[in-house]
């Protein structure tokens, strides 16, 4: 049992060895065993993106619980992102606190406003629900911006960590380390149970009901989960990552961007968010640097959005998907008796 | 804080302010409404759209200006609308046609198509215009200002209540008095019994969505007066047309109309009586519709289109 | 002439098999009656007819020619009429509109009022009034006047008594046998009265497929036959 998940499991525990591995001298200087100036390798941004890429993963992750496993599609889910990114940079910047009780802030913040916003929208169907998500994240958005005397308005909130977190190093591995134990954390969850009673929803609401569920209590406790996950991303984005806290966060914007991941990465799969994160970080780091080459570059959202449309027309189920049901149907035709 | 005394002729003047907004909000917010009663499609590049029609407009009248004082003619202001218009038309018919149609059968990728959309038109705008703010000057015969109450009262926003006014009669007119009409208020509550009629609903879909493009495109080169072109219009227009066709009820002409007006004059009045409101209150208006009252302030019984 | 034929009709809804292989022939002229206990599938069988829904398998012809897998829009346009079982008629629009919407040409409601009055004298009566404010068996009528608007060969009506006052059923009976020398009629009915009034030729379905078929008159007298297929509905209710 064990080793049959193991297998299923190497292409994810090659990738991870492999994260692991790379940056191991800098991790060593960092932390005074070898000499620090002996080691110039990753560069610096490596680690940097790489961990923006990790914080950005696990908001896809958590976007996934919704529009995967449970069939919700929400606009507002970077409301929770920033709702996590305040808690910490207030607690610290403006209450003098330990990033520890910032980080409990988060949580508690992030699951209130789930479970509000949930148990209010999540009584709407398709469209309205999409609206009215769109609708508690702009409110969220415009506190963000009038209440500066708390949140730095329209600047936003830079928050001073403490050294061992300034450490582009140590940031590096407690991502990793975070979207790992998110990664499989969610996934213990879709696998539960409980996730296939949200399975079923996404299925057939109807029949969910039918058969005895509370559909809307279910689909409330998915929303509160996805949150504090977002949430906790949110204090990932404020300590090891921009560090920083700014309004446009519970935008559209953003919540997009987390859909585009989701989706090219194969909505359902867990990995496709991992890998459509990774890939559109990646591209948004190096298409602006392209500007020498073609002032086209300057606009690389532009191929962002390309790329959206493309995977929606012509690959809905996302690279990992696709390549899923590719293998699925190969092994059909080989081993189909007949 | 302290307020200005609210007098008459203030009052007035504010309400007719909201009335001209109003106009504009009719304008952009029509066509999403009618596309979404009709085709249950709910199209996020709305606001877009209307942007796009902006600043083809703009471009337009740059081309029978004076680049050195970006005076123009006055019927360049009407060249501007009309080139704005042919711009949405065309776009919509576009997306329709080659986008939205292979999708209708799968809502959630709807969804994200037009919400991807939002990227492509966006970046393309920046990409041939520019991220700079660009103002558009209101034309001879549009521009001054005329006495209300002892109150001045800007010439544009007269012509901007007469052409909504216009506009407004145009579509209650197509939707209640032609067949095209009959066909989208019936389509409206049931598309497939209208097929077994023998009419091609999917036609009259391509139609409804230009044409609603086209309208938002008006919507946003009439805007541009006030607020100049820039690339947030696209956000801006489309949580506006939100709110606007949330309190009006989806599918319906008349609520749309009756919810733009109401959207213009609160957003005249709010920062009277609740400066500390202004900026949230519509948002939280349509929040508060959407859990009271989901099918819209004005409908009587449920969709309805009229 | 044989104006309708299916041939191994097969339908699926989603993921459901709903019609495994219907076969059915409809002759020009008079009404053919489709029994069936509830959830046979009568009107996925409609549905497959007028391109609501599309065949999997088989065939669907009408005159000779092969209708199955068209939008519904250009099969009607072939000459069908249909009058769904929740009767379609459209709340928001008078019932002048909902009539003009089945218009063709230009001027065939005009043409065709005098007949439509003479057979529901009551639609005159709320020609200009909204749909949603008619009874349920004005509705019906209304719904089935605009099958007859524009010159349908065919009329496809899915239960027109559900619901209705046994007056308006006789109603709805006398206007079927009346329109028998206009245009051909499959009428799905789960009122045996109805069915028996108006039929002259019948088809059972049972569980998506087709297993009897004959003369109206034989199956009236085949009591064994209606109990085992139409259940209830074979009681024969009088009106
Ligand atoms: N949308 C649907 N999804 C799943 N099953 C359906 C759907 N519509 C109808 N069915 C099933 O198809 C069968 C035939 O339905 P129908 O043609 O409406 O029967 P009838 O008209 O003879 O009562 C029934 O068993 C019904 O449950
Ligand atoms: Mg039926």
């Amino acid at each position: 049992m064990m080793l049959k998940r193991i297998k299923a499991d190497r292409w994810i525990i090659a990738v991870l060895l492999l994260l692991l591995l790379l940056p191991l001298p800098k991790l060593l200087a960092a932390n005074g065993l070898i000499a620090a100036d002996a080691v110039n390798w990753p560069p610096i941004h490596y680690l940097k993106r790489s961990t923006d890429v990790f914080v950005w993963a696990v908001v896809a992750v958590s976007y996934d619980i919704l529009i995967g496993f449970t069939g919700i599609v929400s606009f507002g889910h970077s409301l929770f992102v920033a709702v996590g990114a305040y808690s910490v940079a207030i607690a610290v910047m403006k209450l003098g606190l330990s990033p520890v009780v910032g980080v409990l802030a988060a949580v508690i913040a992030s699951a209130l406003i789930s479970v509000v916003v949930g148990s209010l929208s999540l009584r709407l169907k398709g469209h309205y629900f999409a609206m009215i998500t769109l609708a508690f994240a702009e409110v969220g958005h415009v506190l963000a911006l009038k209440l500066s005397q708390w949140t730095g308005g329209e600047d936003g909130l830079s928050v001073r960590v403490p050294l061992w977190l300034a450490n582009r190093t140590n940031d590096y591995y407690l991502g990793l380390l975070f979207l790992a134990v998110i990664f499989f954390t969610v996934r213990r969850i879709t696998e539960s149970p409980t996730g296939r009673v949200l399975a079923a929803i996404r299925e057939n609401e109807h029949r969910a009901q039918a058969l005895g569920y509370d559909v809307t209590a279910y689909k409330v406790g998915a929303m509160t989960i996805s949150g504090v996950i977002a949430g906790l991303a949110g204090v990932a984005m404020a300590t090891i990552d921009t560090q920083f806290a700014i309004a446009s966060l519970a935008t559209s914007g953003p919540t997009i961007e987390v859909l585009l991941m989701t989706v090219v990465g194969g909505v359902g799969t867990l990995t496709g968010p991992v890998l459509g994160a990774a890939m559109i970080r990646l591209l948004s780091f190096a298409l602006p640097g392209l500007q020498d080459i073609s002032p086209l570059f300057a606009r690389w959202q532009l191929f962002l959005g390309l790329i959206y449309v493309g995977t929606v027309m012509f690959l809905p189920d996302g690279i990992v998907g696709s390549y899923r049901t590719r293998v699925k149907t190969a092994f059909q035709r080989i081993f189909t008796p007949g | 804080m302290e307020t200005p005394h609210l007098t008459f002729p203030l009052l007035v003047t504010l309400l007719l302010n909201g009335v001209a907004i109003g106009m504009l909000y009719f304008l952009v917010a029509v066509g999403l409404s009618v596309i979404f009663g009709l085709m249950h499609v709910l199209n996020f590049a709305h606001g877009s759209m209307s942007m796009v029609g902006a600043y083809v407009g703009l471009a337009v009248f740059r081309l029978f200006g004076d680049p050195a004082t970006g005076t123009a003619p006055t019927w360049a202001f009407a060249l501007a609308i009309l080139g704005g218009a042919m711009a949405g038309f065309v776009l919509g018919w576009v997306t329709e046609r080659f986008l939205i149609r292979p999708l209708y059968k799968r809502p959630i990728f709807l969804i994200l198509l037009t919400l991807g959309l939002i990227l492509v038109l966006d970046e393309t705008v920046k990409l041939i215009w520019g991220t700079s703010p660009q103002g558009l000057v209101i034309v001879p015969g549009l521009s001054g200002t005329v006495d209300v109450l002892g109150q001045p009262f800007a010439v544009y926003r007269i012509f901007l209540i007469s052409f909504g006014l216009l506009m407004i009669g145009l579509t209650w007119y197509v939707v209640n008095k032609t067949r095209i009409g009959i066909i989208i208020r019936a389509g409206v509550q049931d598309s497939d019994m209208v097929q077994t009629l023998g009419i091609n609903v999917r036609q009259i879909f391509t139609l409804v969505f230009a044409f609603g493009a086209a309208l938002a495109a008006m919507g946003g080169i009439a805007t541009t007066p006030f607020t100049g072109v820039h690339p947030a219009m696209s956000g801006d227009f489309l949580l506006k047309t939100f709110i606007v066709v949330v309190i009006g009820g989806f599918g319906s002409t008349t609520g749309t109309a009756l919810g733009a007006i109401c959207l213009g004059l609160t957003e005249q009045f709010l920062p009277w009586f609740f400066p500390r409101f202004a900026a949230v209150g519509p948002v939280v208006l349509m929040a508060v519709v959407l859990l009271v009252r989901p099918e819209g302030l004005f409908s009587v019984s449920g969709r309805r289109a009229g | 002439m044989t104006l309708l034929q299916l041939a191994g009709v097969h339908t699926y809804i989603g993921q459901f098999h709903i019609l495994q292989g219907v076969d059915m022939q409809v002759e020009q002229g008079g009404v053919t009656v489709l029994l069936g206990r509830n959830g046979a599938g009568k009107t996925t069988t409609l549905k497959s007819i007028i391109g609501l829904l599309a065949p999997a398998r088989g065939r669907v012809t009408l005159a000779g020619q092969a209708i199955n897998g068209r939008p519904a829009y250009e099969v009607a346009q072939q000459g069908i009429g249909y009058v769904p079982e929740d009767r379609g008629v459209f709340v928001d629009l008078t019932v002048a509109e909902n009539l003009l919407l089945a218009e063709r040409r230009k001027g065939q409601l005009a043409a065709r009022k005098a007949m439509l009055l003479e057979l529901f004298p009551d639609l005159g009566r709320f020609w200009h009034q909204k749909g949603g404010r008619l009874s349920g068996g004005q509705q019906q009528m209304l719904a089935v006047s605009r099958a007859l608007v524009p010159e349908n060969k065919l009329l496809l009506i899915d239960e027109p008594s559900k619901g209705l006052a046994p007056i308006v059923v006789e109603q709805l009976a006398h206007a079927f046998n009346q329109l028998k020398s206009y245009t051909t009629i499959v009428l799905v009915e789960q009122n045996f009265w109805l069915a028996s009034a108006t039929g002259d030729r019948y088809y059972i379905l049972d569980d998506g497929l087709t297993v009897h078929s004959g003369n109206m008159p034989d199956l009236i007298r085949d009591t064994e036959l209606q109990a085992r297929y139409l259940g209830v509905a074979a009681k024969g209710r009088a009106v």
